[in-house]
């Protein structure tokens, strides 16, 4: 009898180990390509201390040996020769991880590029997303670095040291990144919009993509390392997303009333901004109103979205802020020709910019 | 040791139902629901004057399901506290009007929706302007107006401004335009459209509703001389009197993060038919 205690005793405990080794994913990838499932518990000049999985005792890998850490909530901290080594406050958010949990997955291409979606699926060859819109693609896992999941695990495509400029590239992106998985608000659109001559869902996706894309030309033209030349083409690209250039846009101003800049101008002010380097993310598009017909013919909308400022000077934040904006989305008709027959094309536009407040 | 080993059985059976509980615990079969930031934020922020409506209508379950402390079902149950979080909590206002105010727009035993295609909801544009070069305000009311066509519009319906009883402007001709108003969207930013509006100053009779004052005529004629011209629209109130027995006004309202903020109730009154006139007459200077 006293053995079958024993032996559920041990059952216990190796039913629990199994959960942990489920849920806290917490990995060790050394250089030589191995990798060290466990608890990861201090971190030294000189050494990493970690339990490993399926063992009781301690055990110290050489720093020099590792390339990178995971822990279960999906940080990483890389500590390899070519990448800057972690600060003790970057370490001890390591291993105390408190950040809030993720709403959305983070996808890191090899190519360095991430990307915050929804992974709906995946099979051996492929990895299937939703993104923002509603719009579903896939990427093939060979082009992958690795994927942090919203509940924290993560897959890691390969061995660790050809993924490390990925991973180099992704981890100066993080905090953005993951304040935009955070905070992906599932994307409200309204109902009822039943008696539109074009296709509701498709021009739905349009208006996410055109917002998307004002987003990543502002993104260029405000980064201090865009050439002239690129900024001012992608003024151009940008402009051309709105309905015409007397489309306004309101901006804040610390201790000042707004003021409306037509959008063109707004682009230009944004290229001359006095920083060394600015970074302006869009994110959380959450509701998308109505469609409704205008006195002109053309149908607007409107769509809500945060941008997160920042301003650096030798490499120190010097200004900050969070807005809530709203952006008037129009549906414009124009004539095109089909078959040798005229007939209505819709596109969509953007139009005014307002600032509705501080986030 | 048969006692030890039920303990120990009934012990492990609790493990595996805390685990079963930490993993299902927090879900709602069929609907998405967000995660605790998310529903902070999700719940907290009315970007939308749109937004407003569908949460105040319960047009889509998922902004109650969100709160993680919402009242089971009924529907009625569930409205009732959907219209409570849509009322700014610094507007002091008076428990027992909200308590009566909920209980019949939520029912049983009718409903009672609000509807941005109805006549009785007005904007009120707090403006500073320029007028023959002195700075002014005015208050700008605009009804959202829906043509037999389908085609919807702001149109400006009074003026409420004591300088433009001496201004004298003449009233706009509106033989000579196209009835046409700011766009059906323009209340999702503050109304920037009224930039544009002003800046085509010889049409901008075009934005007058059918209903118009004569104020609202002579504003635009000042406004057509380029005599005034718009500077900023410093606030928007809108207000609702589609509701039997009751007025309420909703603006865009800033607040710490994870405190209710945006469009919110920020005044509710008990107003018969005749208090409605009133408020129309004094507080909106629409009926003459």
């Amino acid at each position: 009898m006293a053995n079958l205690y024993r032996v559920l005793c041990w059952a216990l405990v190796l039913a629990w180990a199994g959960m942990a080794q489920a849920w806290a994913q917490a990995t060790v990838y050394l250089a030589d390509g191995a990798r060290i499932p466990g608890q990861i518990q201090q971190i030294t000049r000189s050494h990493i201390e970690l339990v490993p999985d399926g063992q009781a005792a301690v055990q110290q890998v050489p720093r020099a040996k590792v390339l990178a850490l995971f822990n279960r909530k999906g940080d990483f901290l890389l500590l390899d020769s070519a990448s800057k080594a972690p600060d003790s406050v970057a370490v001890r958010r390591f291993l105390n991880p408190n950040d809030p949990a993720l709403e959305a997955d983070i996808i890191v291409a090899r190519n360095g590029k991430s990307t915050v979606a929804h992974i709906t699926g995946e099979d051996m060859n492929r990895v299937y997303v939703e993104a923002r819109g509603g719009v579903r693609f896939d990427w093939e896992k060979q082009k992958l670095a690795a994927v942090i999941r919203k509940d924290g695990r993560h897959q890691v495509f390969g061995p660790m040291g050809p993924l490390m400029p990925a991973l180099r590239t992704a981890s100066a992106e993080m905090p953005t990144l993951k304040e935009q998985a955070q905070t992906m608000k599932l994307v409200k659109v309204q109902e009822g919009d039943t008696d539109l001559p074009f296709d509701k869902n498709l021009f739905e996706r349009k208006i996410l993509q055109k917002v998307d894309d004002l987003g990543r030309y502002v993104r260029i033209i405000a980064d201090k390392k865009t050439e002239l030349d690129e900024a001012n083409r992608t003024i151009n690209l940008a402009c051309a997303l709105f309905l015409d250039e007397d489309r306004l846009v309101e901006v804040t101003q610390p201790n000042r009333d707004s003021e409306l800049y037509k959008i063109r101008q707004y682009l230009n002010k944004l290229k001359l901004l006095r920083y060394q380097d600015v970074r302006v993310s869009w994110y959380n598009v959450s509701f998308v109103s109505k469609l409704r017909l205008g006195p002109d013919g053309r149908y607007y909308g409107t769509v809500s979205f945060d941008q997160k400022f920042e301003g650096y000077q030798e490499g120190k934040l010097v200004y900050a802020d969070k807005v809530r904006k709203n952006i008037e989305i129009v549906v414009d008709k124009y004539k095109k020709v089909v078959d040798g027959k005229e007939e209505d094309g819709w596109e969509v536009f953007l139009s005014d910019i307002g600032v509705k407040r501080s986030v | 040791m048969w006692q030890r080993l039920a303990g120990f059985t009934w012990a492990l059976l609790w493990a595996c139902g805390l685990a079963a509980t930490a993993s299902w615990g927090q879900s709602i079969p069929g609907v998405p629901l967000p995660g605790k930031p998310l529903q902070k934020k999700f719940t907290a922020s009315v970007d939308q004057l749109d937004e407003f409506i569908d949460r105040f209508n319960h047009k889509d379950p998922m902004f109650v399901e969100a709160f993680p402390n919402r009242p089971q079902r009924p529907l009625w149950a569930e409205r009732a506290f959907l219209i409570r979080t849509l009322i700014n909590p610094k507007a002091r206002l008076d428990p027992k009007v909200v308590d009566a105010f909920v209980k019949q727009v939520s029912g049983p035993p009718r409903a009672i929706m609000l509807n941005l295609e109805d006549k009785h909801w007005y904007a009120a544009l707090q403006c500073r302007l320029v007028y023959d070069g002195k700075p002014v305000v005015a208050k700008l009311v605009l009804g959202f107006e829906q043509d037999s066509n389908g085609v919807q519009a702001w149109r400006l319906r009074a003026v409420q401004a004591a300088w433009l009883a001496e201004a004298g402007g003449t009233p706009a001709n509106l033989a000579q335009g196209r009835r046409r108003g700011l766009n059906p969207a323009s209340h999702g930013n503050g109304f920037i459209a009224l930039h544009r509006a002003f800046a085509s100053a010889d049409r901008f009779g075009d934005n007058l509703s059918d209903s118009a004052t004569t104020d609202a005529h002579s504003f635009a004629g000042l406004v057509a001389a380029q005599r005034l011209k718009l500077e900023r629209v410093t606030k928007v109130v809108f207000h609702f009197l589609q509701v039997d027995g009751y007025v309420f006004s909703v603006a865009d309202v800033t607040a710490k993060e994870g405190e209710p903020s945006g469009y919110l109730i920020g005044s509710l009154a008990k107003a018969g038919a005749e208090a409605k006139r009133k408020y129309r007459q004094a507080g909106l200077a629409l009926a003459r």
